[in-house]
């Protein structure tokens, strides 16, 4: 008998702020929080524009053992894994292990530890003084992350490229589902490094103008960093300990397109049998669906490739359901952002708000969708759609419901 | 498992070996020096579909088409591909890409880096190719970090339980290179076995026997669990874990008098301690040890992927365990197989292969 699957904790941390309070109050105003990226030279590619996470926020307070030092994406995991356990009340101060699960999506984690080591052999340095760093590094953050929070059920690390962090949440809804766990820690995380900003600037993905989901006029995303954490647990188990249900997920689908490393299969079909399997699996109609919470890159191929998945999945009415991309608001977060966009769904259906899709000036008559603009909609919220697209063609589609 | 489980084809590759005849051979072997750019990729695939590709996505590809020609999949209908997935693991991923795409930025200009090295040296780039080149259009995810071929192992098995897929390839690969000679060398107080570590990539091909059975194909052994567990050491205390204990206790079962077990640890303390464990636990007269980290070396996950098809092919026929010493003595078929890492940063995997015999069935 498969079980019912809720979400009984989540934390965030992204360039709009830390925790879900202050993502929930940026999403209802409109407040993007894309500017100037500081932390490495940005200023010789196409934008210099990102969403940064404010460092006062990295400085997470913790007693650092100086052996292994925790780098820029293990503060940001860190970050939004002690929210969500709070939130869940699975934190402890009597430092008892948590015997769950901890899965993560990411796509180049721990990038700049092994950057600035090799960095140092690159220029004849001195290496010494970033070794240390290297504890952090070579896949280890997540690894990290579980010993300092005493999480002893396993450490799984997805790499899906952009679909990451909702894979990773798709993969702990599996394993809950089926009984494996009580409850697990799900999500995904990123770090901006000048790595993956010159290689996106290279592949003449990132816009120098604004992101502009779903615009006839749009030319890229535009990136950033951040963690997103969800602790997703066994209904039963979360009402004999007196949890609180933020959300159920009702179901996923993951596919993949077998097309390209970079390109979306402009068919869309991948895509769309990763919707159709989610909505098969929650047994619901697409008339049931309240909200889409895009993938919306703002690059020319994805959001085409997304309008013609919903079309192909939900059919007419993939025109009248309200859609919107949150991207704009943070800056397309990779790893991390399958996860955030869970959380932004989630908020939705606790505040019963529909985000904005920012900057969307003159819609593309290709994408013939409803989407929103004008600020944030207010609108009773029962079923939201978040679907996460990867390089590779690595498809991901979550349904969430309200839990009543 | 409610379904039952079983390989029905195997494929690996590395610098030295492609050929089942030669696999058991080889690792039982010291492994020569030889450089990297030995591999004939023209001789197994049509590299032109992959001119582009990283050393580890070319590795994998090739074995991953060998393990499914292995399995009689060797043509799928789209419909058919649709059920089909991929579960692959790596540690480092297209490292040699990595390497080359950063020291364009830091050496050169930015602004003309290379977007194809880039886009191929993302860690989910192996599973694209093989997913574009081979058609597979299932399930599919790469995890990375230590132990994460037998995490792909086990979440493959699941996947065939779920019916989210009939088929899975599961497997993983991984090269060497200077920079982790270098990397290890500055962070573990031993880092001699990275120095010496190979290449190369390894899959198994895995199925529910009832689709084995229609399918009519041969079976190599059946996967009766896979435990894979982290032990978290940094907070009040250490917490120690044995994974063959914990799989045991989740298949529900004992050891019995002719158990097998192929076992690999990092010689690191914390590592060593935990493999001491399990191996304290399977000391009887009877049961067979290979300590595979010090016969056939240390690989990432092209180690992981090489010992586990080492387990298949050993339940299989203990013919392909006779270049071993320590199995060279065996009087009679291995009927259970343990495989069991454990690694660095607190990993620990085992799962157990037992020797499939329709007879039972």
């Amino acid at each position: 008998m498969k079980k019912r699957v809720v979400i009984t904790g989540m934390g965030i941390v992204t360039s709009l702020g830390a925790g879900v309070d202050a993502t929930a109050l940026a999403l209802k105003e409109s407040r993007s929080a894309i500017d100037t990226i500081t932390s490495f030279d940005a200023s010789k590619h196409r934008t210099s524009q990102g969403g940064e996470v404010d460092p006062k926020i990295l400085e997470c307070g913790l007693d650092e053992n100086p052996r292994f030092p925790l780098g820029r994406s293990s503060k940001l995991l860190l970050r939004a894994c002690t929210e969500a356990l709070e939130s869940a009340k699975l934190a402890t101060s009597e430092k008892q292990y948590i015997k769950a699960p901890l899965i993560v999506g990411t796509t180049l984690g721990g990038m700049l530890a092994g950057q600035r080591y090799h960095r140092a052999i690159l220029l004849q340095e001195d290496t010494r003084k970033y070794a240390p760093l290297l504890g952090d590094a070579l896949c280890r953050q997540p690894f990290h992350i579980a010993s300092i929070l005493g999480i002893v059920g396993e450490v799984i690390v997805l790499n899906n490229a952009c679909a990451s962090g909702l894979s990773a949440i798709g993969c702990a809804y599996e394993h809950v589902r089926l009984g494996k766990t009580a409850f697990a820690i799900a999500g995904g995380y990123d770090e901006m490094s000048d790595f993956t900003h010159a290689g996106f600037n290279a592949l003449q993905l990132v816009t120098s103008d604004k992101c502009r989901p779903f615009d006839k006029n749009r030319s890229g995303l535009i990136l950033g960093e951040g963690a997103g954490i969800v602790v997703i647990e066994e209904l039963e188990h979360a009402i004999k300990r007196r949890a609180v249900v933020y959300a159920e997920i009702i179901g996923y689908g993951q596919t993949s397109d077998a097309y390209h490393i970079t390109k979306p299969d402009p068919k869309a079909q991948g895509a769309a049998r990763a919707i159709c399997a989610a909505t098969e699996e929650a047994l619901i109609m697409p008339e049931a669906i309240d909200y889409v919470n895009a993938h919306g890159t703002g690059t020319p191929s994805n959001d085409i490739m997304e309008a013609k998945a919903l079309y192909l999945a939900l059919g007419a009415y993939a025109r009248k359901v309200p859609v919107s991309s949150t991207k704009p608001f943070t800056g397309h977060l990779l790893g991390a952002a399958g996860a955030t966009e869970s959380i932004f769904s989630v908020i939705s259906l606790q505040k019963n708000i529909i985000p904005e899709n920012l900057n969307l000036e003159t819609p593309d008559p290709e994408c013939d969708l409803n989407i929103v603009t004008g600020g944030s909609k207010k609108q009773d919220i029962k079923v939201v759609l978040s679907n996460s697209f990867g390089f590779g063609g690595s498809n991901s589609a979550m349904l969430f419901r309200k839990f009543e | 498992m409610e379904k039952r489980t079983v390989v029905t084809g195997v494929g690996f590759l590395n610098d030295w070996v492609a050929g089942k005849e030669n696999f058991t051979r080889f690792l039982s072997e010291p492994i020569p020096q030889t450089p990297l750019e030995k591999i004939d990729f023209d001789a197994h695939i049509d590299t032109s579909l992959v001119r582009r590709a990283d050393h580890v996505s070319r590795c994998a590809l090739v074995a991953a088409k060998f393990a499914l020609e292995d399995a009689g999949l060797s043509a799928l209908s789209s419909e058919d591909s649709r059920k089909v997935g991929i579960v692959f693991g790596t540690v480092h991923g297209p490292l040699h890409y990595s390497i080359e795409y950063h020291a364009s930025l830091v050496l050169g200009d930015p602004k003309l880096s290379s977007p194809l090295l880039f886009s191929d040296s993302v860690p989910n780039a192996a599973v694209s190719h093989i997913s574009a080149v081979l058609g597979i259009r299932g399930y599919t995810t790469t995890l990375s970090g230590y132990c994460a071929v037998m995490q792909a192992l086990r979440l493959g098995a699941e996947l065939i339980e779920e019916g989210i897929v009939d088929v899975c390839l599961v497997g993983g690969a991984d090269v060497n290179h200077d920079f982790l000679v270098k990397a290890y060398g500055a962070c573990l107080r031993n880092s001699a076995l990275i120095a010496r570590s190979f290449g190369g990539s390894g899959f198994l091909v895995i199925e529910s026997l009832e689709c084995a059975i229609q399918r009519k194909v041969r079976v190599y052994a059946q996967l009766k669990g896979v435990n894979t567990i982290t032990a978290s050491y940094d907070i009040a205390k250490r917490y120690d874990l044995s994974p063959l204990h914990e799989l045991l206790c989740q298949i529900g079962d004992g050891l019995k008098e002719h158990d097998c077990l192929l076992s690999s640890s990092y010689d690191e303390e914390d590592s060593l301690q935990r493999g001491d464990m399990c191996l304290q636990a399977f000391k009887h007269p009877q049961r067979v040890v290979l300590d595979c980290s010090n016969s056939f070396g240390y690989g990432f996950s092209a180690a992981e992927a090489f010992q586990l098809i080492l387990g298949v092919l050993g339940v299989y026929s203990s013919e392909n365990l006779s270049s071993f010493e320590v199995f060279s003595n065996l009087k009679r078929q291995v009927d259970r197989m343990f495989v069991m890492c454990t690694a660095l940063a607190g990993a620990n995997a085992c799962a157990l292969f037992s020797r499939y015999s329709v007879d039972k069935d």
